[in-house]
Order: C-alpha cells, then sequence, then structure tokens
C-alpha cells in the first residue's frame, strides 16, 4: 500500500477501491486485550454471548502483531504505561486507540503519584469512552462510531 | 490457648519487657527492635503462629522518638489466633524476619518500597511495586500525594513518550 497511499485523485477508480479497502478494514477490527482494570470486565463481557462483538467482525486477538485497534481498558499508571506505548508500537499499521473509561481518558478518580492522567500522553487516541466502567453499550457505540470513522478515511486518494 | 496464656508464657522466656494491648478486638504486643525477633521466634516455635499475613511499615512524623513502626500480623492456623507485634523504632532500619518466614521476602520488599523501611539482612531488598528509576518512598507522611513530578522526564525504555502532567 505504501507506493500508492494518498497519492492518487479523487475518480470513480480510486473513490471504490477506497469503499472496498475501507470495507474490509471496519468489517474485522480486530482489538488487541489491553485489560488492566474493571474495564476489561465490561471489555470481556462485549465479547462473551450476550453482547457478542463477533456478529460485528470484531474478534479480540491476544497478539499485537495480528491486531487493528487497542481499547486501553483501565487505569494506565507510570510503571505500565511504556508497555502500552510498546504494545501501540508492535502493532500494523493502520491502526486505532480507543481508551475506554474514566481511567484510560483523564486519569478518573486516580489523582495521584503513580497514576498517568489520559493515555493520550502515552499513545494517539482516537475515542475516549466515559463512564466508570463503561456499560457495554457504550464501548460498541464507541466501536461503531470508529467504523464510522474508517468507512470515511482516505486511502489511496490523496 | 488464648491471648493472655500466649503472652504469660512469653514474658516468662523473653528476657527483657513487654506490654500487651487489646484493641478494637485485637491482640498487641508492643515490643522494640532487641527483643522483638526473639518473640516471633518463640511465637512460630512453641505456639504454631505458623502463617505470617502482612507486614506494615507505618510512618508516624510527630513521634520525634519513634517516627517508624513496624507491624508483623501472625496467625495461628491451628489455634484461631491472630497476634500483631507492633516494633517502634526510631531509625529506619530493623532486622529482617524473611530467614523466619519466606513470605517476609516480599512483604518486607513492599515496605521498603513504600515506606521505606530498611530490613536488615533482606537477600535482595529492592523496589517491589513502583519503578526503578523512582527515588522517593511514596506512603511517607511528608510525600506529596499529587507529586508526579519524577516521571515526566524520565523515559526509561527510550519509546519516545512525553509525559506532560504536573
Amino acid at each position: 500500500m505504501g507506493l500508492i497511499e494518498n497519492k492518487l485523485p479523487d475518480n470513480i477508480f480510486t473513490t471504490t477501491l477506497d469503499n472496498v479497502i475501507n470495507w474490509g478494514r471496519r468489517s474485522s477490527m480486530w482489538p488487541v486485550t489491553f485489560g488492566l482494570a474493571c474495564c476489561a470486565i465490561e471489555m470481556m463481557a462485549c465479547g462473551a454471548a450476550k453482547y457478542d462483538l463477533d456478529r460485528f467482525g470484531i474478534i479480540f486477538r491476544a497478539s499485537p502483531r495480528q491486531a487493528d485497534v487497542m481499547i486501553v481498558a483501565g487505569t494506565v499508571t507510570r510503571k505500565i504505561a511504556p508497555v502500552v506505548r510498546k504494545v501501540y508500537d508492535q502493532m500494523p499499521a493502520p491502526k486505532w486507540v480507543i481508551a475506554m473509561g474514566a481511567c484510560a481518558t483523564s486519569g478518573g478518580i486516580f489523582n495521584t503519584y503513580s497514576t498517568v492522567q489520559g493515555v493520550d500522553d502515552v499513545v494517539p487516541v482516537d475515542f475516549y469512552i466515559p463512564g466508570c466502567p463503561p456499560r457495554p453499550e457504550a464501548l460498541y457505540d464507541a466501536l461503531l462510531a470508529l467504523q464510522g470513522k474508517i468507512k470515511k478515511e482516505k486511502v489511496v486518494r490523496a | 490457648m488464648n491471648f493472655d496464656e500466649i503472652f504469660g508464657k512469653l514474658q516468662s522466656d523473653v528476657s527483657s519487657d513487654i506490654s500487651k494491648q487489646v484493641q478494637f478486638g485485637c491482640n498487641f504486643i508492643l515490643s522494640n527492635k532487641g527483643n522483638f525477633k526473639q518473640i516471633i521466634k518463640l511465637l512460630k516455635e512453641s505456639f504454631d503462629f505458623e502463617y505470617l499475613v502482612d507486614v506494615v511499615g507505618i510512618h508516624w512524623p510527630e513521634n520525634k522518638n519513634t517516627p517508624f513502626e513496624v507491624v508483623y500480623n501472625l496467625y495461628s492456623i491451628k489455634n484461631k489466633i491472630r497476634i500483631f507485634v507492633k516494633v517502634f523504632i526510631s531509625d529506619e532500619e530493623i532486622e529482617t524476619i524473611s530467614d523466619l518466614y519466606k513470605s517476609a521476602l516480599f512483604l518486607e520488599r513492599e515496605q521498603y518500597d513504600l515506606v521505606g523501611v530498611k530490613f536488615i539482612g533482606h537477600p535482595d531488598l529492592r523496589r517491589i511495586l513502583m519503578p526503578e528509576f523512582f527515588d522517593k518512598h511514596p506512603l511517607r507522611k511528608d510525600f506529596n500525594l499529587k507529586d508526579r513530578s519524577w516521571y515526566n522526564d524520565v523515559d526509561e525504555q527510550n519509546l519516545g513518550i512525553k509525559y506532560k502532567h504536573l
């Protein structure tokens, strides 16, 4: 993709090609499991039978090498922050990040010496989900909004 | 065997004077640096206190003579009795009990990390919770709870992270 990425003009071929690529990307978003605290329980509930993320083609991968989305679910302490960054660096592009819950968004109730006040210090974040912890519906909202964002991205077009 | 019987026997065995205290439904033995290890050793070997539940270091900055206190939480599974051994120390150093209880290896590391009590004789006294480059003790009363300045300029794995928060 590197040679023609964001280099071609708008026309019937490139818009169609972008549509096909974005359809593929948004229909199989594979999040890397990065559960850090209680938000991870809600994230697991999203993947389990009642809410069932599989019906959107969202399958949790334990390996960052095969993942497109990182859901940072929980409190990011200063000690785990380099690990978050390392997992993010290991993911192949294109990649997106969702900061799930109050802690990952802003530090939440943990306004203390050991907690990173928002994971956006460490990795670039696409979506922030409020809540402590957010219900599965809220994570769904973010994932579907992310699908909407991917749908509008330009891949081969400039 | 109840607390009073154990304490009576301890008092005759331990040479220096010790005192007891029952507060909040808990049994305390108050001791000092010189005799606490003898007390714990006797509790373990003669009174079946086979379980070291916890080691807690406490910082009392207003107590000028004994600013630090270490509390050993011992439990006898056989007799279903719990005893807290309190040790008041004037400096930051105390003898390790990791030769008596292996669980003290991690518990003492935790107290060294957070309160800064040095356990003399501990084979591997390193930080266990905070990062290695951190050089303070966050559970001391004079540590500012929201002091995040220590991590802003450090990028210990050279990942290019820039922390912005104070």
